[in-house]
């Protein structure tokens, strides 16, 4: 089962379309929505949460069609927006005497351990929390009523390394559940190929792609032509391609390459797919 | 909810005394002054002012969209303020009528707290359908346009004070049926507000 089913979702704004988006999350993975600012990860994540209505398409979570009246289904899903949005002079007591009123399985003492653990502050008012702490502090509350899915949008950007390295440690350890889902969008590609077991690709309001990480690696590979070698390749099996001072870099499926080609990481894969010529 | 109502209390509590000292202070004013409805009618001012301003607090801090992300529905997010005001409308009320039974100052109790009421009641029935669909900035706008024009309304009627209190006090079915208007009116305010606001994108 999937625990996200997004099909042919399109949402149409003033300066931004996002279209025809097919994204699914299967049960047990983490999946890493990768996009540049604007790319409509908010967007799509906003539709999921029922934010915003879709002009088009369906959405499935943990099962229930969207939309649903019945909030319930939140009971699930552990959600982590860039800004959490506690009252400010809250502390981490008045965070949980909160929680508890409004969900069920809302457990006090894993929340306080987790703060623990994570070396939130218990006595700093939100207000007056690091970004880093800030951060977890919403990460605290989006897994202390035990969800099977969390999904966060963008909630490693502006963390420093130490604390982005903490976050990537907590979401391995929630996936040790096979039944644990995560979508996780960012534009800092690096967090999402150490964490993730899926990528998906989103620019401009269009999925590029979406593939298993270690799938990506060996699909996919750089290849340095010249300009002959370059005229006799089918322009349909060039993703994209950069000329350069040296020569031309064509990113193809390591099948059709004229060579052996050379590896990519994500974030390389990512920006060529985004920035290089297409054909 | 609960969990809505205890964030809004303990924001109340925490940061927003002044606004509950002053409703207070106005109130009681009313019982030992003997002042009319003057002090009674502002100390309500100030109860519907912390509803309000918690709304704008809620939209300035995230906690709107925060709140998006838990189990409760929109109507849910609506109905809690609306519980809120009618708690601190009528805590306001409880307030008034205990310290004058206490005082045996019982004379004017009644339509005291028929005016307590309407002030109360009106103020949210007016305001919170503007914030939840329009959001702080332009709901405030029209918020002190209803205030600027109850204020102007409460002057004109300071100056009747006896003619209100003679005509509410001989008038029994009038009374009724204003305080009938007025909870009416707050109902029709609460279902406006939830229809619009679960079609709003937030």
């Amino acid at each position: 089962m999937n625990a996200i089913e997004m099909k042919g979702i399109t949402k149409r704004y003033e300066r931004f379309e996002l279209k025809d988006l097919n994204l699914s999350v299967p049960e047990g993975m983490i999946l890493g929505l990768v996009g540049e600012n604007g790319a409509g990860k908010t967007t799509a994540i906003r539709i999921l949460l029922q934010m915003t209505r879709p002009d088009e398409g369906s959405v499935q979570v943990m099962g229930v069609q969207m939309p649903v009246k019945n909030p319930s289904w939140k009971e699930d899903v552990g959600i982590v927006l860039e800004e959490a949005g506690f009252p400010w002079s809250f502390r981490l007591a008045d965070i949980d005497r909160m929680m508890k009123d409004i969900y069920r399985s809302w457990d006090s003492a894993y929340f306080f351990d987790l703060a623990d653990r994570l070396k939130v502050p218990k006595e700093t008012n939100y207000h007056q929390m690091s970004r880093g702490n800030a951060m977890k502090t919403g990460i605290l509350c989006a897994l202390s009523h035990h969800p099977k899915l969390l999904v966060l949008d963008e909630a490693t950007s502006g963390l420093d390394p130490l604390v982005r390295d903490d976050l990537l440690d907590i979401l391995m350890d929630f996936t040790r559940d096979e039944h644990h889902s995560v979508l996780l969008s960012s534009h800092i590609v690096s967090d999402l190929e150490k964490a993730c077991d899926m990528i998906a690709f989103l620019h401009e309001g269009k999925l590029l792609l979406q593939e298993e990480k270690d799938v990506l690696r060996e699909k996919y590979c750089r290849v340095s032509v010249t300009k002959e070698e370059l005229d006799a390749i089918d322009p349909t099996d060039i993703l994209g391609s950069r000329t350069g001072k040296y020569g031309t870099e064509v990113l193809m499926c390591r099948e059709k390459a004229p060579s052996r080609g050379e590896s990519l990481s994500i974030e390389d894969l990512f920006i060529f797919m985004v920035k290089g010529e297409h054909r | 909810m609960k969990g809505l109502l205890y964030k809004d209390f303990r924001i109340i509590l925490k940061d927003y005394r002044s606004f509950l000292i002053l409703a207070i202070v106005f109130i009681l004013m009313g019982v030992f002054w003997k002042e009319g409805l003057y002090g009674p009618v502002y100390g309500m001012f100030f109860l519907t002012t912390v509803v309000s301003t918690l709304q704008n607090y809620d939209e300035a801090v995230g906690f709107r969209k925060y709140c998006e992300t838990f189990p409760l529905s929109r109507s849910d997010v609506v109905n809690e303020k609306y519980l809120l005001s009618l708690a601190l409308t009528f805590g306001g009320i409880l307030l008034f009528a205990i310290v004058s039974l206490v005082l045996g100052r019982t004379e004017m109790i009644f339509e005291t707290a028929m005016a307590m009421t309407a002030i109360g009641l009106s103020a949210s029935a007016f305001s919170l359908p503007f914030s939840f669909i329009f959001g702080a900035q332009k709901g405030s706008l029209v918020r002190m346009a209803v205030v600027f024009l109850m204020v102007i309304c409460g002057m004109v009627l300071i100056n009747y004070t006896d003619v209100i209190l003679t005509f509410l006090s001989s008038q029994a079915m009038a009374s009724v049926l204003i305080f009938v208007l007025i909870i009416a009116a707050f109902e029709i305010s609460r279902r406006v507000t939830i229809r619009f606001y679960q079609k709003k994108e937030l």
